[in-house]
């Protein structure tokens, strides 16, 4: 297990390394050079020197990625470029929000998937069946930001059960909070969950056909036993790694549900300091993202060896 | 819907055929094709609609579907009638002519961002999987790398440095798509190499263009057509969601992604600003979904299992 922890994890250094260089790249490409973008067409040249001087854009590139990098490593993200708030701090309070949003959406998927992707397996061809396959294709087909606005439309605006938008933190208003984060995490949820179920159900059947299962029925285990203790407890073992894939699904339909709802999270504030061009806060969100895809990645990997046994033993 | 995108990305060499496939082409099923046709109905209806819609797109003005950019304020957000389908904007513009024309941008991305994602990681694959050793380990790399983000961030920072609009949203669509074929690719060359047919040829005196370009690459087709139309589905939700969030196509061009955004705005006023374009792209993803999935049935049972 230790070797196979230690290669995962040597795996992971220099891929983010790698990442981290992109990100950095990603703002040198822009075009016209930074000082001139921050100060605008009508900055004077001196000015322009001062604040390249400043942003230190004369040295040498690697030695402005080392910079960057050390910054990072000490919880500095920079400036924004259109207001000087540091953009750690900037992320920080944008983080809860997505957080509570990724829960949510996690419970709805694994709330729906793991009874419909169990019982699909276990009654395969049965009429559930047929129709759990039907939401999995109609909900892996339609657009994340249509089924956010048609649920707005009916449960928020014809049927009034629900407020339409908005975002209270969970310390504050535990009960309005609830409220205001069930649509946003259905929205994003059902998706996850039509993945989710569609993977637990072949990975539930290919389990079903394995020896040992014939053996636990042939020993005259009950069903029961032999769902509950040989089967799940294998066929959970991919969904892990499903889990660990998804991640990336998952923060990027953060970015388009928090769209839809006003949702006060990372992805709004992407979208706006796209639009408003402040590339400091840009770099630093997609950097987090991209950093916490590889990490919940590698955890998934490495949880995966600890479940399966034929992992840890390199086979 | 966008999430696809991981799925897609990582997981969909995985939808490469494993086993023999059966080797039974259109030409042997030819006289039967009205019974396969009527078996798999809902595939011909995918494919049906898709054809339909394609048509419509490129010569709107042959079905006489209106100008989808003329503003008439007196008519603003008309419903659903019989002059107005599917109903007028807040500028009294057409909605169904919107809906038709923004058909325009999502099948031309999922064109475009297919043929150059397949005309760059193709090769990218099959290099890498001919040759391994070094290629191959840098090839991986380089892909890792683009995997390394989830795709819609990765796309929205390309569009942060290019800059909105169209063609750089397609561009940006276009490089986290790569994987999705260079991957399967070099998947498919590593097992077919090893196949008779290609020593055979090698021992008659073969080069490697060719061994590469004739020998192995159509044998690894059925699958790379597969993931053609799964790349399309998800060039067409990850195009919407960046016109939906601002970053792709500009108005007054109409796009679905766009029109959607819009449709939420005025959500209190006009329920089918947005329902109808949403409506529409489903309807494609679900065509392209089903046909993705008879191509993946051919490709394992052959036409005759169809």
């Amino acid at each position: 297990m230790a070797s196979y922890a230690l290669g995962r994890a040597l795996q992971f250094v220099p891929t983010l390394v790698l990442v981290s260089i992109v990100v950095f790249l990603m703002v040198r490409a822009i075009p016209g050079d930074a000082a001139h973008v921050l100060l605008g067409p009508t900055a004077k040249p001196q000015q322009i020197a001062a604040l390249r001087d400043e942003m230190g854009l004369d040295k040498p590139i690697w030695e402005q990625y080392l910079i960057w990098v050390k910054g990072i490593a000490r919880g500095d993200l920079g400036r924004s470029w259109i207001n000087n708030y540091p953009v750690a701090k900037l992320i920080e309070q944008k983080v809860p929000a997505t957080v509570a949003l990724a829960i949510g959406s996690l419970l709805v998927a694994l709330g729906v998937a793991i009874p419909v992707g169990i019982i699909s397996a276990l009654r395969a061809g049965s009429w559930f069946d047929r129709l759990a396959s039907l939401y999995n294709g109609l909900m892996l087909a339609i657009p994340t930001f249509w089924l956010g606005v048609l649920l707005v439309l009916v449960v928020s605006l014809k049927l009034k059960w629900l407020p339409p938008s908005g975002y209270v933190p969970i310390s504050e208003q535990p009960l309005q909070s609830a409220k205001l984060l069930l649509l946003p995490s259905l929205t994003l949820g059902v998706y996850l969950s039509a993945i989710f179920a569609r993977f637990l159900r072949t990975s539930v059947a290919e389990t079903l056909r394995q020896d040992y299962v014939r053996t636990a029925a042939a020993k005259g285990l009950s069903d029961r036993r032999i769902v509950g203790a040989h089967v799940l407890q294998n066929a959970m073992i991919p969904v892990v790694t499903m889990f660990g894939i998804q991640f990336g699904g998952l923060l990027g339909g953060a970015v388009i549900v928090e769209a839809i709802f006003d949702w006060p999270g990372l992805g709004r504030l992407l979208v706006t300091s796209i639009a408003s061009r402040d590339y400091a806060v840009v770099q630093g969100t997609i950097l987090l993202a991209a950093a916490a895809f590889l990490v919940v990645n590698l955890i998934t990997d490495l949880t995966y060896g600890l479940l399966d046994p034929r992992i840890r033993a390199g086979h | 819907m966008i999430t696809e995108s991981q799925e897609s990305r990582s997981t969909l060499s995985s939808t490469a055929v494993t086993g023999a496939p059966d080797e039974t082409s259109f030409a042997d099923v030819r006289r039967d094709w009205l019974a396969i046709a009527r078996r798999n109905w809902l595939a011909t209806a995918a494919l049906v609609f898709l054809v339909c819609l394609g048509l419509v797109a490129v010569i709107p003005s042959l079905f006489g579907i209106p100008d989808p950019l003329v503003t008439t304020p007196r008519e603003a957000f008309k419903p659903p009638s019989r002059q107005h389908l599917f109903g007028t904007d807040d500028l009294g513009r057409d909605l169904f002519s919107r809906t038709v024309y923004g058909a325009r941008v999502s099948l031309g991305t999922a064109v475009a961002v297919v043929a150059f994602a397949a005309a760059i990681g193709i090769p990218l694959g099959l290099i890498a999987g001919y040759r391994e050793g070094l290629v191959d380990a840098l090839m991986g790399r380089l892909l890792d790398l683009v995997l390394a983000f989830p795709a819609i961030l990765l796309a929205m920072g390309l569009i942060a440095v290019l800059g909105q609009g169209w063609f750089n949203g397609a561009v940006a669509v276009t490089i986290v798509s790569i994987p999705a074929f260079a991957r399967l690719t070099r998947a498919s060359v590593l097992t077919e190499k090893k196949r008779e047919y290609v020593l055979a040829s090698r021992t008659i005196g073969a080069n490697h263009t060719r061994l590469m370009v004739r020998t192995i690459l159509p044998n690894c087709l059925g699958p790379l057509i597969v993931q053609a139309a799964f790349v399309a589905t998800w060039a067409i939700l990850l195009e919407a969601a960046l016109s939906f969030l601002g970053l792709g196509v500009k108005p007054p061009t109409p796009s679905w992604g766009q029109m959607l955004s819009a449709g939420k705005t005025y959500l209190y006023r006009a329920w089918w600003y947005g329902f109808f374009p949403g409506l529409a792209m489903t309807l494609v993803v679900l065509s392209l979904n089903t046909l993705g999935e008879t191509a993946q049935r051919i490709l394992v049972r052959g036409w005759r299992g169809l």
